[in-house]
């Protein structure tokens, strides 16, 4: 049995490859773990996702944000949503400032074929609703059966 | 100015809201919505985060001294769903703020777009008001 010398910075470097995992959702980016400087720190922006039968539907509350601060793209099988939420007044004292700033971005995999040239984004009330129509083979087919 | 801290939050976390003390009637979570607030000298004002609230679902009160923020949020996923991801969870939103400053009711203005509540709230003019005698 051999001996291996114990690398504690070892323990680190898979601690933060999970980290950037994490962090990095998407399958398409790449292996090499990202140093996450505080600069570029991203805020993760939590979803709801449902399926009906013809479609799928993503939603995010982005509060105070329109449609020119959110930047949706599907490429291939992955939705990515950025944008950022505007840092808060600096020539004010805060008593408390408790709402989130900064850039934010998140990147979910469909794992069902859409029709992407149908899909919809819309704002409502802070909520933005995504809508990818399933292409013709993964909705459900109503098959007639006739007696001969 | 003065220095003092005319606002105390009772809330502090952002997480669910007991239900006890309210006499709720809906059912559901409710939220605290998070919330920005600083001081001018004139004025308080206060940003809330209530997305999904619309200017018919919310309402605001201050009575002694104690602001309320209600709104209410109306679900809008349809029967019959898979859910594949649930991080955000639907719920009304209630927040109290205890305002020691004495505000002008009159003059309160509040606006709601795209889910966040702006609250203006303008204090009293010192009240120099003068006793008129009249002379008999």
């Amino acid at each position: 049995m051999s001996i291996l010398r114990w690398d504690p910075m070892e323990d680190l470097y898979s601690l933060r490859r999970g980290m950037s995992r994490l962090v990095e959702e998407s399958p398409l980016s790449s292996g090499v773990p990202r140093v996450l400087r505080s600069e570029d720190r991203e805020l993760r922006l939590p979803l709801d996702a449902y399926a009906t039968s013809e479609e799928i539907v993503i939603t995010a509350a982005v509060p105070g944000l329109g449609p020119d601060d959110v930047e949706v793209t599907l490429e291939a099988d992955t939705l990515t949503i950025r944008g950022e939420f505007r840092a808060p007044l600096q020539n004010v004292d805060y008593l408390f400032q408790e709402r989130a700033y900064g850039r934010f971005r998140r990147s979910v995999t469909i794992n069902v074929p859409i029709e992407a040239d149908r899909a919809e984004a819309k704002f409502d009330k802070g909520i933005l609703t995504i809508i990818l129509p399933k292409a013709a083979e993964a909705r459900p087919k109503h098959i007639e059966v006739r007696s001969e | 100015m003065a220095n003092e801290t005319t606002l105390q939050v009772q809330e502090t976390d952002k997480q669910e809201l007991e239900q006890s003390e309210a006499e709720r009637t809906r059912a559901g979570i409710v939220f605290v919505p998070r919330a920005d607030i600083y001081e001018v000298e004139d004025a308080i004002y206060v940003v809330c985060d209530m997305p999904g609230v619309s200017e018919q679902s919310i309402s605001i009160t201050l009575e002694d001294h104690i602001l309320t923020i209600d709104g209410h949020v109306e679900s809008e996923q349809p029967e019959g769903y898979q859910l594949a991801y649930a991080e955000y969870r639907i719920g009304d939103y209630q927040r109290r703020f205890s305002v020691s400053s004495e505000i002008d009711q009159e003059a309160i203005e509040a606006k709601l777009k795209n889910g966040v509540l702006r609250l203006h709230l303008p204090k009293s003019k010192p009240s120099a008001r003068k006793i008129t005698v009249a002379a008999s």
